[in-house]
């Protein structure tokens, strides 16, 4: 008979050590008012706690069986809000502003922050009852932590269903699926000043439906999705709420950027269209630079000690040709391949922008180090030749770049036993012909 | 065993006293002038006033000694701003000179005095006036070579209290001490960022892409390498769309730094093509492979208004390999069968804040048109003429049946 006695009271011992009860079950074993504090001193890698001379005011907010909030006075001068992480089965209070969350369990009240890798950090423990060594008390919020997650699935789910089935409200209102449309404004967020290559406008789609009401996509502060639309594009391509301008002049034809959308489900395809003239007062950059060699990596398979060298920048010739577009000044740029005679690429911009081109020779890889013998420095690429001809040529703004590539640096080697690589040498630096 | 305990308690006893001369204590070591005098009272300071009220004699609350504290705004002709710390009564020179922090005084009346001994974190002394005749001794976690006080994010433990009034020790412990320092780097922080903020809002890039997630053929097109904290790029090269053969990267522009605005939280990043939906925590959470596959994001380590760089699916040539989002190949996989050659199809890309396994707030989204080019074609449904290489789908079939 005794040891039935002795069973049944380690039964109920265990039974309370194991049981995680929710912060609103937690919470009714304490009582608003001063609290002792035991703050987490760190020495090395060991943690200790030591208690503080003050206790501080600690608040709990009830409404109805919930408690919804916890207010802890810090040192009596500072009070922070803490609030339910999930009010019909909380597991702790968590700040807006910080790290720190609060959990209560056998009533000390738990003041750390909280990492799904590593679990929580104490920073404080609030209580009048005995504090354990600190290894003792982290494993005991962790373990708190990580069962009642499991026990908060029904409230936690019950949230998740009631958000999604308000966004899933949100998403319905918002869809054009379904709906009557009857006018589509396609609308820049702002009105667009610089309209060149590569410009990115930012457009928005307001609907119309034949009920009266507007639907707008998020950059004109509404809910419909981008992806509701479908988009044909001149001079330009579109997704996602921006038209980015063609990175070419030849396809932008009459010098327009042009775009109309309709929704993807409307079998009538109401369309809106929008369209503005370029005015290429946008800088323009080119890059024609060598690449620069790799490093070289010992002991690496497909590897060798040494830096492998840079490129040559291209050679290119540029011709300029002066012509008024959409009643601007413009510069119309051909950009060829000195040494095929291939067209690059062909541009226009306002004679106020600066065309930025390098041609700069790649760097040598540096040598290898920690690999026996040193690396040696792979040679610079030489800058490519830029020629600039043409009727706007006198007009046309440039910041060139064609400066030979650096020699890589050779490495030393591992010990005096081994030999050092030897630095590469500079490459040459381009000519600019105007 | 007595004896035993007796001397532990004298050797415990032992290790606190260093440990409290271990404030000033190890700084006066290597500042004092040796054998100028000893500690003395500095009374005579009372008489002195100075415009910032701090001039005076105080008191410690772990080295209970007292001390001289004057505030010297001017020296050979030249503004200094500077606190001059004895203890030594004896000593006309101070046996420390710290500097104010004279914006944190200007523009929020905070009277922070740094010092570095030396560029380690245990030569850095900071002192704050916490309240009217109160001064906060605070030692931090960081090393530093310019002279300037440690960053707002550095770890600031106060050390001692030090008090014109000996009565006020009843009020400033440490723990008090430590929370009202707390609270004012917490202002100066809140400031920081509103300042930061109106920075980061003067460069157009940012300013047209706040919330944004943008998409680019290369990650050196998005950020430069050694800017994770800087705009460094024109955002000529972003693009509305990518070839599926070649290298998807994007990134987040955020309102504020995740590590700021959600602190103790996760980032969750969302797929969307097509009407299938899907995310790296809903991944996660479905088996230990998915588990080892996608790494957890905690908000902590995202301190800047840009994200790092992500990718869909790309080619990383230092370690000349694929690197692939398994979450992103997941909603491309859903999607397989209609794929056609030449045909684009959006995928839309949300960062979330999340916690406990809820997405919270939405932090950026962005959608661009993939696509799926012939070359795209070979590579993820696998080049009939290359049957040893495995194409995409082939690869992520062999990872779901893990």
């Amino acid at each position: 008979m005794k040891l039935n006695f002795i069973t049944l009271f380690l039964f109920f011992v265990f039974l309370n050590a194991t049981a995680q009860e929710n912060q609103n079950i937690e919470l009714l074993k304490l009582t608003s008012g001063s609290i002792a504090v035991s703050k987490v001193v760190e020495g090395g890698s060991n943690f200790k706690f030591e208690s503080t001379s003050k206790t501080w005011p600690v608040n709990f907010t009830k409404s109805g069986d919930r408690f919804t909030e916890i207010i802890i006075n810090r040192s009596g001068i500072i009070e922070e809000k803490y609030e339910a992480d999930l009010p019909n089965y909380p597991a702790y209070y968590k700040s807006s502003s910080s790290e720190i969350v609060i959990t209560a369990i056998d009533k000390k009240i738990y003041y750390y922050s909280w990492s799904v890798k590593t679990g929580a950090s104490i920073k404080y423990i609030l209580s009048d009852s005995k504090i354990k060594n600190y290894n003792d008390e982290k494993n005991t919020i962790d373990t708190y932590r990580n069962t009642i997650k499991d026990l908060q699935a029904a409230a936690r789910n019950q949230r998740i269903e009631e958000n999604t089935a308000l966004a899933e409200k949100l998403a319905e209102e918002n869809t054009l699926k379904g709906k009557k449309i009857k006018k589509i404004k396609i609308i820049p967020v702002s009105p667009p000043t610089e309209i060149g290559l590569l410009s990115i406008l930012s457009l928005g789609f307001e609907v119309e439906l034949e009920d009266g009401k507007l639907l707008k996509t998020i950059n004109l502060g509404g809910l419909t999705p981008y992806t509701d639309f479908e988009a044909q594009v001149s001079g330009g391509d579109f997704a996602g709420g921006d038209l980015k301008v063609a990175d070419d002049s030849r396809k932008i034809p009459n010098d327009k950027i042009e775009i109309f959308a309709w929704s993807k489900f409307d079998e009538k395809k109401i369309k809106g269209q929008y369209s503005v003239t370029a005015n290429y007062k946008k800088d323009i950059n080119y890059n024609y630079s060598g690449n620069s060699g790799g490093n070289g990596r010992g002991y690496t398979v497909g590897y060798n000690i040494n830096g492998s060298n840079g490129a040559n920048g291209k050679s290119v010739n540029i011709e300029v040709t002066s012509m008024t577009v959409n009643g601007e000044k413009i510069n119309k740029l051909t950009v060829i391949d000195a040494m095929s005679g291939k067209i690059f690429s062909e541009s226009k911009m306002h004679i106020d922008n600066t065309l930025n081109i390098n041609t700069a020779g790649g760097n040598g890889g540096n040598g290898s180090v920690e690999s026996g013998n040193g690396g040696s420095g792979g040679n610079g690429g030489n800058g490519g030749t830029i020629k600039i001809s043409g009727t706007g040529s006198s007009s046309l703004k440039t910041v060139v770049t064609n400066t030979g590539g650096r020699g890589g640096v050779g490495s030393k080697g591992k010990t005096q036993s081994f030999n050092n690589g030897s630095n590469g040498s500079a490459g040459q630096n381009g000519t600019l012909i105007k | 065993m007595k004896r035993i305990k007796i001397i532990l308690a004298a050797l415990a006893l032992g290790l606190f006293v260093n440990t409290t001369h271990a404030q000033f204590g190890k700084l006066k070591d290597k500042v004092n002038d040796k054998g100028s005098g000893g500690s003395g009272n500095f009374d005579s300071f009372n008489q002195e006033t100075d415009e910032l009220g701090i001039t005076g004699q105080y008191f410690g609350k772990v080295d209970k000694k007292s001390f001289g504290f004057r505030y010297v705004k001017e020296a050979n002709g030249k503004i200094v701003n500077e606190l001059h710390y004895f203890e030594k009564k004896k000593s006309t020179e101070p046996q420390l000179k710290l500097t104010l922090k004279e914006s944190y005084y200007t523009k929020n009346k905070v009277k922070l005095f740094f010092v570095w001994v030396s560029a380690s974190a245990t030569g850095y002394v900071e002192v704050i006036e916490i309240a009217s005749g109160v001064l906060a001794q605070i030692g931090a976690d960081r090393s530093q070579n310019d002279n300037s006080p440690v960053p707002l994010d550095a770890k600031r433990v106060v050390k001692d209290v030090l008090v014109k009034d000996q009565a006020s020790l009843a009020t400033w412990d440490l723990e008090t001490a430590q929370a009202k320092v707390d609270m004012i780097i917490a202002s100066l922080n809140t400031e920081k960022l509103e300042k930061e903020n109106a920075e980061w809002l003067k460069n157009e890039v940012y300013a047209k892409n706040i919330e944004k997630v943008v998409f680019a053929a290369q990650w050196y097109h998005l950020q430069k390498q050694g800017y994770s904290n800087k705009v460094a790029v024109n955002g000529a090269d972003f693009k509305t769309e990518l070839d599926m053969a070649g290298n998807m990267v994007f990134m987040a522009f955020f309102k504020n730094p995740p590590s700021v605005k959600y602190p103790g939280q996760q980032i969750n990043i969302e797929y969307e093509m097509g009407g299938k939906k899907t995310s790296r925590e809903v991944l996660r959470k479905k088996s230990a492979a998915w588990s080892n596959m996608v790494k957890i994001l905690e908000t902590k380590d995202w301190d800047c208004r840009q994200s790092e760089t992500r990718s869909i699916r790309e080619y990383n040539q230092y370690q000349r390999q694929i690197v692939q989002d398994y979450a992103a190949i997941q909603v491309l996989y859903d999607n397989k069968d209609k794929f056609k050659v030449d045909q684009t199809y959006e995928i839309v890309v949300k960062f979330y804040a999340h916690r406990d396994g809820e997405n919270g707030d939405l932090l950026a989204q962005g959608t661009v048109k993939l696509k799926y080019t012939a070359a795209a074609k070979l590579a993820f449904e696998g080049d009939p003429t290359k049957p040893e290489v495995k194409g995409v789908w082939a690869q992520f079939e062999s990872f779901l049946n893990e």
